[in-house]
């Protein structure tokens, strides 16, 4: 009883959202407008919801005494002082701002740092694990790449900038929009079929 | 009162029954006796006993056979100690069984046994038995003694010598007769062995003999069997294997260790050291100082619109990157700002991303500080939009029902109630701003700004543009949108080389030209790691692979 | 209405015909075999394996809202959740799924009590849990998830980035297989280096018809086939005009 009701919800909905992006009649455009708002407000609500879940989790994972425990409490701890910090004293005051320029800023640029490192090895390892052309290809362009974007230690190599640009305007550019079409396509159909039912990601 | 010995279960039953309390056999057999068939009586101990005669409609002389001795050691009866067979074929007591009950292959047999032993030179205990006996011609088949013991005797059966001897080991004539040929030549297991000799009845001294009783009700010593088990190699290991598996079971595995210091942790370290290292050396000794990048078309018109732009112009500032790459993205957008402030510029800022109010706050406070900029005064902080991609279709339809307060939640619009902030003075839709400019680093938020605003700036008498400062890895998705006709977005300045480019433009912008050095430096080192490293791994990994490939092959 | 959108609208009309009329056509006449994906092949054996071996299943279904264009991968993912799950919940070591935005948080625990309800297991929320609300704050929540709950095999289907490749990483370290798809390109490039498995482009789109989903899945997939075709030919046929300077 309760699936059919559901699907029949999000059939309904769906379809008024999507005809009213095509066709301008008004009791559309009000219904979607309503409906959208909605979506935000529920997305707001998810969020907290979702900080909540995150909470909890750490909070079970730290009383439980499981691996690793510790840094949930770390977590806990974190989670409360900057929530009471940035409650009491908004997010624009000066406390609050020296824990994200000091905490959240530096942890998540060394983890970009980091990734940087993992991906300079996994293009080493990626002749071995994978040797045919297309990695080739792949790593070839990347080193162009590498080699024309920064300076080159002052030096102008002739036509290494034009062939750079080529490069980042043309094959990239037509790869790209390759992969986006499908990845539209692939869209289009996961959302029809969501409308009609045939995809139910709700409601267990 | 006599009793008398069940044959098949051996137990002691009254005299006068016929067939046992226990198992129900007949302790009386019945005996064949062609003329009369009187009832036998039971009692084979009893001699001459009045034997039954076979039940009418019987006509198996089998059914009269007489009770074996079953425990050996007991007293047997009379009739059935040994020697009474001996005088052959005639029973002492008969049982009368009518002509017509017997077969015709039944009263063949003493004929065809009494030709062959006329043919035949008999030997001598044969020919006692012949000699002696006379089959009654009105008797097809002579009956033994043992079996007309029990029977009663009218006469019939031709049983003239009560006793008719046996020599040990000999057989009496109609049991030759039925006996099959070759049957001495068979070899039964056990035969040659020593074996039980028959002490009683009409078999006894006879060697070999089958035992009426069924071994099963004869109490006796079980048999010894070897508890060793035959098991082969095969089944052996496979018992092992299972034993081994059911001990596993309830026993707790060990989580696996990872694995200590391999080459892969050592390359990581090496290729962590050289970039870190390389990196850290240009900022510290700034020996790598090179020119700025040359400026691009799309980065040019950036320029030129910002430019245009007239005093006091409102413009939207979208902060929608991720704090992990504020270091690019600073660097990229930071001589873009300074030049909007330079212009006098009003700043609207909004994110879609739950941490790009505060990114927006720390920007301006990082790299504008000369500027002095205040918020609520020069600028203005909406805060974060929800949702997403509807959120901002949200705001883009409807700005001041979106996002009507500031991050310090103060009434931001201007209404009847409120004069609004400077910042948004005379703004109630999108396209009451100049400029739209759109800080981001991911493909899809920047693909999204550009979907959901185009059809606001597609309106007529719309002058607004809409300019992207974006991430390097952006460019390949975002440039389309820059060379379509008409275009869709007016500019772009991507990523540091951009900003580079931009600062290079504007002769301002200091964060771009310090990182621009260590940038390209790094940039250069990167790619030569990659590829030195890949072509070293590569050999390394054929040359380990070519001696297994020639082992194999040599083979 | 402009031209775009009335082409637009006819263009997801035309899509929504011919997935239902494959549909229909399926049930009377055989479906081809689709090309086989390595990906899902290793998949469904490393799911028996994961169930036998008592291993955990992680599955993090990404970062992307469900109010943008992310929806759709998002939508996947939850798919090969609802399929996974039902499969694997009866191990003594249920499966695991991290995301990175509130909403598919809730989704995802709806799943996995749906799936516990269905063979009569117990549900512990837990198990759907939001590791972050940014990418690389989502990314450090998923780590300790592969590295310490005896995960024996990592999928990753969901909107990512270049952040992707630490978790491939370290579900690489963890010797745990790793199968991932995204729809974002920075995170597709990524990949293509780092992972075992990669899912380039549609392939992850496709998730749902490999592991068996209905024919509604099957017939989407043919859909996409011809119309994309039909795409190519349409962009052949533009360029070729505009050469000849018709356009």
């Amino acid at each position: 009883m309760k699936a059919p009701f559901y699907v029949a919800i999000a059939m309904a909905i769906g379809l008024i959202v999507l005809l009213g992006y095509f066709l301008h009649l008004d009791i559309l455009v009000n219904l979607r407008v309503v409906l959208l708002e909605w979506a935000v407000i529920l997305s707001a609500v998810a969020l907290l919801v979702g900080t909540a879940n995150l909470f909890y989790v750490h909070w079970r994972k730290f009383t439980s005494a499981q691996p690793n425990g510790f840094y949930s409490a770390v977590l806990i701890i974190s989670f409360v002082i900057t929530l009471g910090v940035v409650g009491w004293f908004g997010p624009t005051h000066a406390y609050s701002m020296w824990i994200f320029n000091n905490i959240q800023v530096p942890i998540e640029g060394s983890l970009m740092a980091l990734l940087t490192v993992l991906l300079a090895f996994a293009g080493v390892r990626l002749f071995r694990r994978k040797p045919n052309l297309m990695s080739i290809l792949f790593i070839g362009t990347a080193i162009l790449i590498l080699f024309a974007t920064g300076p080159l230690f002052g030096i102008n190599l002739p036509g290494l900038s034009e062939l750079r640009a080529w490069i980042a305007q043309v094959p990239a550019v037509a790869g790209a929009r390759g992969i986006l079409l499908g990845v539209a396509l692939g869209t289009i159909a996961t959302g029809l079929r969501v409308l009609m039912g045939a995809d139910r990601p709700y409601g267990g | 009162m006599g009793e008398i010995r069940c044959p098949m279960c051996g137990k002691s039953n009254p005299a006068e029954s016929e067939v046992c309390q226990f198992c129900q056999a007949r302790l009386i057999p019945l005996v064949f006796s062609p003329a009369n068939s009187e009832p036998p009586e039971s009692m084979p101990e009893e001699i001459p006993a009045s034997n039954d005669a076979a039940p009418t409609g019987e006509s198996d002389w089998l059914l009269g056979l007489r009770p074996d001795e079953s425990i050996p050691g007991e007293e047997l009866p009379v009739d059935f100690e040994a020697g009474e067979l001996e005088d052959g074929n005639a029973p002492l007591d008969e049982t009368h069984i009518s002509a017509e009950d017997v077969p015709d292959w039944l009263a063949r047999l003493p004929g065809e046994w009494t030709k062959e032993a006329e043919a035949e030179p008999l030997s001598d205990w044969l020919k006692e038995e012949t000699g002696e006996t006379e089959p009654p011609p009105s008797k097809p088949v002579e009956v033994t003694d043992w079996l007309g013991q029990s029977l009663p005797d009218e006469g019939q059966v031709e049983s003239a010598e009560s006793e008719s001897e046996l020599a040990p080991g000999e057989f009496p004539s109609w049991l030759e007769a039925i006996r099959p040929v070759g049957d001495e030549a068979q070899t039964v297991p056990g035969r040659g062995t020593p074996e039980r000799i028959e002490s009683a009845g009409p078999l006894a001294g006879l060697s070999g003999v089958l035992s009426a009783e069924p071994d099963h009700v004869r109490p006796r010593k079980s048999p010894i069997y070897s508890l060793k088990l035959r098991v082969s190699a095969n089944q052996r290991t496979h018992a092992d294997l299972l034993q081994g598996l059911i001990e596993s079971e309830g026993r707790a595995q060990p989580l696996p260790q990872r694995r200590g210091i391999s080459s892969q942790h050592v390359l990581r370290w090496a290729i962590a050291c050289v970039l870190w290292g390389a990196v850290l050396w240009s900022v510290t000794t700034g020996k790598q100082e090179a020119p700025l990048p040359a400026y691009t078309e799309e980065t040019a018109e950036v320029n030129r619109l910002i430019s245009q732009l007239p005093g006091e112009a409102r413009v939207l500032l979208a902060f929608d990157y991720e704090p992990g790459l504020s270091a690019e993205m600073d660097a990229a957008a930071t001589a873009v700002v300074d030049h909007l402030m330079l212009r006098g510029a009003y700043l609207t800022l909004v994110s879609t991303s739950p941490t790009g109010p505060i990114l927006a706050e720390r920007f301006l406070m990082k790299t504008q500080t000369d500027h002095h900029y205040t918020s609520g005064v020069n600028y203005v902080n909406l805060g974060y939009i929800p949702g997403g991609a509807i959120g901002l279709l949200s705001f883009v339809e409807n700005p001041q029902r979106t996002l009507p307060y500031t991050l310090d939640m103060v009434a931001a619009w201007e209404s009847e109630a409120h004069p609004g902030l400077p910042a948004l003075q005379g703004v109630q839709r999108m396209n009451d701003f100049e400029l739209l400019m759109v800080i981001v680093d991911d493909p899809d938020l920047a693909r999204a700004w550009v979907e959901q605003v185009q059809p606001q700036l597609n309106e007529p008498d719309t002058l607004t543009s809409l300019v992207m400062v974006t991430s390097a890895q952006v460019e390949p998705v975002m440039r389309p949108y820059f060379e379509a006709n008409p275009r869709q977005v007016h500019g772009f300045v991507f990523g540091l080389r951009g900003g580079a480019a931009y600062a290079q433009l504007t002769g301002r912008g200091e964060l771009p030209r310090t990182y621009w050095g260590p940038y390209g430096f790094g940039l250069v080192v990167a790619a030569l790691l990659i590829l030195i490293g890949g072509l070293v791994l590569s050999s390394v990994s054929l040359l380990a692979r070519s001696p297994q490939v020639k082992g194999e092959a040599d083979q | 209405m402009n031209q775009l959108e009335l082409f637009g609208l006819i263009f997801v009309i035309v899509f929504f015909g011919l997935m239902l009329a494959l549909a229909i056509l399926s049930r009377t006449r055989p479906v081809r075999q689709f090309r086989e994906i390595p990906a899902f092949t290793r998949l469904r054996h490393t799911i028996g394996l994961a169930v036998e071996a008592g291993n955990r299943l992680h599955l993090s279904i990404g970062r992307g809202n469900l109010t943008g264009p992310q929806s759709a991968v998002t939508f996947v993912g939850l798919t090969v959740l609802d399929r996974i799950a039902r499969s694997t919940m009866v191990s003594d070591r249920p499966p695991v799924v991290t995301s990175g935005e509130g909403a598919i948080t809730i989704l995802s625990q709806d799943s996995l009590r749906g799936a516990a309800r269905a063979i009569g297991a117990e549900f512990d929320p837990l198990r759907g849990r939001l590791t972050g609300l940014t990418p690389f704050s989502y990314v450090a929540g998923a780590l300790p998830v592969i590295y310490d709950e005896d995960v024996g095999a990592n999928l990753f289907i969901g909107s990512f980035g270049s952040e992707l490749a630490l978790m491939n990483e370290a579900g690489e370290r963890a010797g745990s297989l790793t199968l991932a798809g995204t729809d974002n390109l920075s995170g597709q490039a990524v990949l293509y280096a780092t992972a075992e498995e990669p899912l380039i482009g549609e392939e992850t789109y496709a998730s749902g018809a490999y592991l068996g989903g209905g024919a509604m899945h099957i017939a989407s997939i043919r859909a996409q086939d011809i119309l994309r075709w039909v795409i190519i030919s349409l962009i052949l046929l533009g360029a070729l005009l505009k050469l000849v300077g018709v356009l």
